[in-house]
């Protein structure tokens, strides 16, 4: 059955392959075999095949497809800021192959019917993978558990009701337990409501300065404890969603030293931003948790170093231009990050505060296996998903480049170092110097790990 | 002393030894030979007086008890709660008191609140029948599971598995069985969502499955407990419909059972969400066993708490043969399509 004169092969050659997950780092040639990876070996293996298409990745690293566990889609409902279509453009221009996307939509992922629609939209467009987080709670209200058995049948991946905490322990107690049983991390968006108190800036001189009511650390720290306190008790697997104190780290390392299934994962904005950047009433700047002092941001690089911190997300959270050109007060929370996050975080490893091996695992395997997916991989007979980055190209976030509906970046228009020049999934070049090319569908299902029910529903 | 062995009451199995709940087995047992093919002891109660008293509502415990004390010669008091002067406020050890007056020599009780037959069997003068104390335990319940088990077990109990599935957490039915069955060297094991099975099973010693597909295959028997969605606000669970579609049986589950291992539910029965509803006439499940078993364990019970002496007297004088395992309810009792194979011989 299978019409092999369409089989289609691809060569992926002189680059220097990282691959945490085989503990590979050297120089190599990479060859694909209708969308699997076929062979990895020393450069010139594949010199006497006839690949129907080639990618020269002299110079650059090629990675496994880079996996971005914490994106925010707004279809439904939210699509003039940005469609799944346009997030996955923005993901594969960024240099990534599959991304998790949060509930808070409108109406909110928090039913089987939102979950399949979020899949059939990711699978028209034809980019990157999609992995559909659900919401814990009926309309992010954290009052009633959300059909959290009928999205996992629909391949949700995680549950949250991130952009809110769940401020009831009873319900997010609840929330773990069905969790676990089910064998899904919660992965929590760590606030205090009531402590944050409506605050839009990190509490500091700062916003003592600028007249501006602040969300101070603690709200984190204290939403954070809890939640290991909870996994403490319940056993379940609990993800933090933005770390951004380094008080919060810390609790997050003494829980790993407890041997509690806790993990973390912190933002590029967040490595590498202070607060001091809000001052101006800069609303590019303004996210939720907000931006931190210096001696946060210094424990976040360190925490990311030592592995305490599992990996980067970006919290990619577009808002349209006139919605963040409001008072920095009255702009909602959130900035894109998707396609500038691999030249952000890689200023780490050039400075030689990151190993390199430790940024490839945080955007491969260790988001894989958080929400476990066979991906984050280029084992031989993985799907064909990679990244080729070029970590020396200059270039600049802007209307030429910039593939997302919004623009609300802090990098907006400045220099950076470091891009995805080729970015790959399921064996299709989807972006490749700077254009995106529509592919055929990706389904995400396939790659969550699987799980069988005799349900007794006709499927 | 502990509560349960205050006068002869018969309050639960959690304080009883391996002796005690083996001679309830066997007690149990002797009844049902005995209505066939033994010496019935129709006027063991002769002289007793039975009080029901049912602060909770019942239909099968409480018509059991009737007809098991009614069995055997003892007259039958009923009291109904929701009409009676509980109305007004009056406590219950008031209202034993009045029935106590009245002529009662024993009283069967149900209340929503753990603890409170043990209470009151310290306190009165009656010896106390605990027909079910809120989570806590519903001995004959579990006296009549055991007595179905019994029948597909073929009286063997050491080194058995139950798997007890659902509300474990709110459940007197888990916990009697447990009490009851780990004494004779049946391991009981449990499936659910862990919303429902709270950290303090496993801290027992207990397994818990997250998966009732790998459970299946491991153990003799299944028993599904009644999901009691109402009660939670939607915490426990998203829906009854998402505890279906995990842990419900059906006849797809049902296969990866071992040969000859039986489905119990204590009823009533939410058909759709604990069992499907193909599961009505499916050949394991033994439901109306256990409502036929369930008069023998009542009866077990009276005996036991208003007549202990005698009743023992009694089941020594029994000749229970090896195989009393197989007898068999009454055709008219039992759906001829789900029958077992050893009614045939």
């Amino acid at each position: 059955m299978t019409d092999i004169s369409a089989m289609t092969t691809l060569l992926i050659h002189s680059g220097r392959v990282v691959d945490p997950s085989q503990n590979l780092d050297g120089v190599m040639d990479l060859w694909i075999e209708n969308g699997r990876v076929a062979a990895i070996d020393k450069p010139g293996s594949f010199k006497s095949k006839k690949p129907s298409q080639t990618v020269d990745a002299k110079g650059c690293l090629v990675l496994p497809g880079l996996i971005d566990a914490h994106v925010h889609y707004r279809e439904p409902g939210g699509e003039h800021k940005e469609t799944i279509a346009t997030g996955a453009a923005a993901a594969v221009a960024g240099g990534f192959t599959s991304v998790a996307c949060m509930a808070n939509t409108s109406p909110t992922n928090d039913s089987g019917v939102i979950t399949e629609k979020i899949h059939s939209a990711a699978e028209a467009a034809g980019l990157c993978r999609v992995f559909p987080i659900g919401a814990v709670t009926v309309g992010l209200q954290g009052e009633r558990l959300a059909a959290i058995g009928e999205m996992v049948l629909e391949g949700a991946v995680a549950i949250s009701d991130d952009g809110m905490p769940v401020m009831n322990s009873l319900v997010m107690r609840r929330a773990m337990e069905y969790a676990r049983s089910l064998d899904i991390p919660v992965i929590s968006h760590a606030e205090d409501a009531n402590l944050v108190n409506r605050g839009v800036m990190n509490e500091s001189i700062a916003s003592f300065e600028m007249g501006l009511s602040g969300n101070p650390a603690e709200s984190e720290e204290i939403m954070i404890a809890r939640e290991i306190a909870l996994t403490r008790l319940t056993g379940a697997e609990v993800h933090i969603g933005h770390l951004s104190t380094a008080k919060g780290a810390e609790l997050v390392a003494r829980a790993k030293e407890e041997g509690l299934r806790v993990t973390a994962e912190a933002c590029p904005h967040h490595l590498t931003h202070t607060d001091s950047e809000a001052l101006g009433y800069n609303t590019h700047c303004k996210m939720a948790p907000p931006l931190r002092s210096k001696a946060d941001v210094t424990a976040l690089q360190k925490g990311l170093a030592s592995g305490v911190i599992d990996l980067i997300a970006t919290d990619h959270a577009p808002h349209a231009p006139h919605e963040k050109n409001r008072p920095f007060a009255a702009a909602p929370m959130g900035v894109i990050g998707i396609q500038t996050v691999t030249a952000s975080t890689y200023a780490m490893v050039e400075k030689g505060a990151l190993p390199l091996s430790r940024w490839v695992e945080a955007m491969t395997s260790a988001p894989a296996k958080l929400l476990r997916l066979d991906a984050g991989t280029l084992k031989v007979g993985a799907a064909a998903d990679v990244t080729v980055f070029d970590p020396t190209t200059s270039w600049t976030l802007n209307a030429d480049t910039n593939q997302s509906k919004s623009k609300n970046s802090p990098l907006w228009n400045l220099d950076l170092k470091g891009r995805a020049r080729t970015t790959i999934v399921g064996g299709d070049l989807v972006f490749h110097d700077n254009k995106v090319t529509k592919g055929r569908s990706h389904p995400a299902r396939p790659l969550i790990q699987n799980r069988t029910y005799s349900t007794g529903r006709v499927s | 002393m502990t509560f349960s062995e205050s006068k002869s009451s018969f309050l639960g199995f959690q304080d009883l030894d391996q002796k005690k709940c083996q001679y309830f087995l066997n007690l149990g047992r002797a009844l049902r030979w005995a209505q066939r093919e033994g010496q019935f002891p129709s006027e063991h109660l002769k002289q007793h007086c039975v009080a029901t008293a049912f602060f909770e509502n019942s239909t099968r415990t409480k018509t059991a008890f009737v007809a098991a004390a009614e069995s055997l010669g003892a007259k039958v008091m009923d009291f109904s709660s929701e009409t009676s002067s509980r109305t007004k406020g009056e406590s219950v050890g008031d209202t034993l008191q009045v029935l106590e007056t009245y002529g009662a020599t024993a009283v069967v009780i149900r209340h929503s609140l753990s603890g409170l037959p043990h209470q009151v069997a310290l306190t009165g003068g009656l010896p106390v029948i605990n027909a079910g104390d809120g989570p806590h335990e519903h001995p004959s319940q579990a006296l009549l599971d055991a007595l179905t088990l019994d029948q597909d077990w073929k009286g063997q109990f050491m080194g058995k598995r139950l798997l007890i599935i659902g509300d474990i957490n709110q459940s007197r039915v888990a916990r009697s069985n447990l009490f009851f069955l780990e004494k004779l060297g049946t391991e009981v094991c449990f499936s659910g969502p862990r919303t429902m099975i709270g950290p303090a099973i496993e801290a027992r010693g207990h397994r818990l499955y997250d998966s009732l597909e790998e459970a299946l295959p491991e153990v003799d028997a299944v028993m599904c407990l009644r999901i009691q969605h109402e009660r939670q606000g939607h915490l426990t669970l998203p829906s009854t419909d998402e505890f279906a579609l995990f842990w419900g049986m059906n006849p797809v589950r049902a296969e990866k059972m071992k040969p000859g291992a039986p489905i119990l539910h204590p009823g009533p029965v939410n058909w759709g969400v604990e069992l499907s509803h193909e599961m009505k006439s499916h050949e394991r499940v033994r439901i109306r066993h256990q409502v036929w078993n369930g008069t023998f364990s009542r009866m077990a019970a009276l005996m036991n708490a208003i007549e202990p002496q005698t009743t023992a007297k009694w089941l020594s004088h029994q000749k229970v043969p090896e195989d009393q395992w197989k007898a068999a309810p009454p055709q008219n009792l039992v759906n001829s399509s789900s029958g077992r194979s050893e009614e045939k011989s």
